[in-house]
């Protein structure tokens, strides 16, 4: 594991114990919209990372194709594993 | 928030190509890093206040397990599965497929851990993932049980499918969905640096 990574690690730990502990209930919405703010700049980073590229056009057409067929495949062997999973521990609700 | 993502991204796309200087550039590849460790902070303390999971958790015993433990194994499996028949490194399909629909962290993680070609895929895969989940938990309801209805829509059983989870199913699976949700949420900024270094 890269310093980088575990530097990430750390912040969601801390958070977590903060949000556990004596984070205040009224400060929550200031935190949604935080949130939302960050995953705005560092989408809009990244995509200026992208499109700085100069073969922009290839890098696009072969990450959609690639995100196509992993989302596919992520949702159908969820599917399948879970259902398999239901079927052996049955006794269960929702069945 | 999709749109917020949808545009954020695309701004960017346009400054990258036909604004920014080359020293920008470099300013805001130090920006991303600041802001993904606010960003992952954030999570943590949301996650984290919302106390009533534990009790929750603890009525309904370790069942509550099986469905996030399935989509565990069934995104990573699938994805290492097609990500050999696409070419990619096992490492990147895996931690694709460990973002378990929750596009902007799961892009945001690999962005900055493998570079913004990989980032890119893993932001489109997880956008798939809950349009997919949108338009099938329905029918998966139907044909492979209640259970199986959690499963399509991955971290976002506990917000974004979640009023289609319930409406195709019954209370009892709402709530299991809402947690599953939740245990996957806080899965994915732990399992995709993992998945990336560890293959």
């Amino acid at each position: 594991m890269t310093f980088s990574s575990f530097c990430i690690l750390l912040f969601l730990l801390a958070g977590l114990l903060l949000g556990l502990t004596v984070f205040p209930k009224k400060l929550l919405k200031a935190n949604n919209l935080l949130l939302t703010a960050g995953i705005a700049l560092v989408l809009f980073c990244m995509g200026v990372s992208l499109g700085s590229s100069p073969t922009l056009g290839a890098d696009l057409a072969q990450a959609g194709v690639s995100a196509l067929v992993l989302s596919v495949a992520a949702v159908a062997g969820s599917v399948a594993v879970v259902w398999l999973l239901a079927k052996l521990f049955k006794g269960g609700r929702g069945e | 928030m999709i749109w917020v993502a949808v545009l954020s991204l695309a701004a960017g796309l346009a400054c990258g190509r036909f604004v920014f200087t080359p020293p920008m550039l470099a300013a805001v590849d130090s920006l991303t890093l600041v802001a993904l460790r606010v960003l992952v902070f954030s999570v943590g303390i949301q996650v984290g206040s919302d106390k009533s999971v534990f009790s929750r958790v603890w009525h309904h015993g370790w069942r509550v397990l099986l469905a996030p433990l399935g989509v565990v194994i069934g995104s990573v499996g699938g994805s290492l599965l097609v990500g050999r028949l696409l070419g990619l490194p096992a490492n990147i399909s895996g931690a694709v497929g460990a973002g378990f629909g929750w596009y902007s962290l799961s892009a945001v993680l690999l962005g900055e851990l493998a570079g913004a070609q990989v980032g890119t895929i893993a932001f489109l895969c997880n956008v798939f993932r809950e349009l997919i989940a949108l338009l099938c938990i329905p029918l998966v309801a139907r044909y492979f049980g209640y259970m199986a209805a959690i499963a399509p829509g991955g971290a976002t059983a506990m917000d974004v499918t979640l009023p289609t989870i319930t409406r195709s199913t019954d209370e009892t699976t709402a709530v299991l969905a809402l947690l599953s949700g939740l245990i996957l949420s806080m899965l994915v900024p732990v399992l995709v640096p993992l998945l990336y270094h560890l293959f």
